[in-house]
């Protein structure tokens, strides 16, 4: 468990939170620019020192204001991954990668963990060599490869095309999964959200508002449905009596009807993100039938 | 007298200047960049001194501080038993101080101009200030630490009013190419004059060529 308890003020914002990080599990630190997230995994990471308060995991401390601890980046066990990948230009892959490992004997590894993020063939790349997508996933793996107790990931995916973002999503659950690393995931991406964490921490202007599962945090109540889509409104039409939302997922669109009036209710606009949720009853399969 | 003493001189007290300012102006600089003290534009400004000084009011307060009544100069003089004013060893003392902007402003525009997110990407790689520094900092700057050293060194060559005040003119210990010229020029030696002018200035300019070419190819390939 990583416990966090830290106050920081700045010229005209001030950040005041206190969570804990469950051991093991995915958790999305969820909310819009300039609600503090990323200052958070800075002040974790110890690149930067807050105030007052207490960061600690297990039983190592790592801040502590009232008895004057605080450890340089150095020794805290975390892996930083940033937003715009921070990859050493003047290094290849398996420098990059190689850069936080300490003795030869893990060196050995460094093949694994360059074709765990399926960039074999690319050791002697340079970064500039390299697509969005592949520099995230050296930054991705030079992160883990010292074997940090923390990952925070910093909005690793915003700077890349929505078709990348999509795959990187995927690839790095079952990562993120094999290493068993205690996660903390920044992003204002509500869809990330759903797909990679366990547990989300709503923040906003520098304070937790909210935190829980998905479900209960964005729907207010635990889903008794099984199927859930999410989303983002592209379209909606209105008749007399019912609206038909079209939302946008992985390329594909789903039609749903419901009332005007829940369109009024849930202010529903062009943009917004949403979920699609149906119980399972409801949901007929058909098995595709291939053409002989 | 030797004609080419004076050209083999400036060439030692050259390039044991730019050596010496590598040395001392690398962690200079680093301090320079990512020291948190507010006084430290004080400091910049005096290291920037020589490029707006004369360099007769440089060299006229090195020999004071220097010279054989100071307390400096009476110290050399009981430890080394000579004198520190017009010997080379001053000479290279008064080189440091009028070519180290030279040096030390481009290594610092170098180290500031490095990501600073790649300093944070490598500390919190678990690796130490001083590692960061010899791997990612020297390396991406190494553009600038070029720049640096061929101009102290192009500067030093160029020296003549420190030099004169501080080092006099004795052939073979302190008489450098530039002195030599007006020494040249007092006696109407004009064509020996233009010997050591041509040379300069053909040295001057394919050192400043290579600087520049440098420069352009790293701004290619990057």
């Amino acid at each position: 468990m990583l416990n966090i308890s830290l106050q920081k003020t700045w010229k005209e914002f001030r950040l005041d939170v206190a969570f804990e990080i469950p051991r093991g599990k995915v958790t999305a630190l969820f909310g819009p620019s300039g609600a503090g997230k990323s200052s958070i995994l800075r002040i974790i990471s110890g690149l930067e020192m807050a105030d007052s308060g207490m960061i600690s995991y297990g039983k190592d401390v790592w801040f502590d204001e009232t008895k004057g601890i605080h450890l340089p980046p150095q020794q805290r066990s975390v892996g930083f991954v940033f937003q715009d990948f921070a990859l050493f230009p003047h290094l290849t892959v398996e420098r990059n990668v190689a850069y936080g490992i300490k003795g030869k004997k893990r060196l050995n590894e460094l093949n694994d963990l360059i074709s765990l993020v399926g960039l074999s063939g690319y050791e002697r790349h340079y970064p500039a060599q390299l697509s969005g997508g592949q520099k995230q996933r050296v930054a991705l793996i030079r992160a883990l490869a010292r074997k940090p107790d923390i990952l925070l990931l910093d909005e690793p995916l915003s700077a890349l095309d929505w078709e990348t973002r999509r795959q990187l999503q995927e690839d790095l659950k079952s990562i993120v999964k094999q290493f068993h690393v205690t996660t903390l995931y920044v992003t204002h991406d509500i869809t990330e959200v759903y797909k990679l964490a366990d547990y989300v921490i709503v923040l906003e202007s520098g304070r937790v508002v909210k935190q829980g599962t998905s479900e209960e945090v964005f729907l207010g109540k635990k889903l008794s449905t099984r199927i859930q889509i999410v989303g983002k409104v592209i379209g909606i039409e209105s008749d007399s009596i019912m609206a038909s939302v079209t939302v946008m997922h992985d390329d594909q669109y789903f039609k749903t009807l419901i009332d005007t009036e829940e369109v009024d209710r849930l202010n529903l606009k062009v943009g917004d993100d949403v979920v699609i949720g149906a119980k399972s009853s409801d949901v007929i399969l058909f098995k595709v039938l291939t053409q002989p | 007298m030797n004609f080419a003493a004076p050209l083999l001189l400036s060439l030692k007290l050259s390039l044991v200047t730019m050596v010496l300012l590598f040395v001392i102006g690398i962690p200079f600089a680093y301090w320079l960049v990512f020291s948190k003290t507010r006084w430290r534009f004080l400091v910049e400004s005096v290291v920037a001194l020589p490029l707006v000084l004369p360099p007769t009011v440089l060299g006229f307060y090195l020999l004071m501080i220097i010279g054989g009544n100071s307390f400096v100069g009476r110290w050399y003089e009981a430890i080394f038993d000579k004198t520190l004013a017009f010997s080379f060893e001053g000479l290279v003392l008064g080189s440091l101080i009028y070519s180290m902007p030279f040096a030390v402003q481009p290594f610092q525009t170098a180290f500031a101009g490095v990501d600073r997110r790649l300093l944070e990407a490598s500390w919190s790689l678990g690796r130490s200030h001083v590692y960061t520094f010899l791997s990612v900092i020297l390396p991406l700057s190494r553009q600038g630490i070029i720049t640096g050293c061929v101009l102290s060194f192009a500067h030093t060559l160029g020296e003549f009013g420190v030099v004169l005040m501080i080092g006099g003119n004795i052939p073979g210990i302190t008489k450098v190419a530039s002195v030599a010229i007006y020494d040249e020029v007092q006696s109407l030696n004009y064509g020996s004059a233009n010997i050591y002018s041509a040379i300069l200035l053909s040295f001057s300019f394919i050192i400043l060529a290579v600087v520049y070419f440098i420069n352009r190819r790293f701004v290619r390939t990057v």
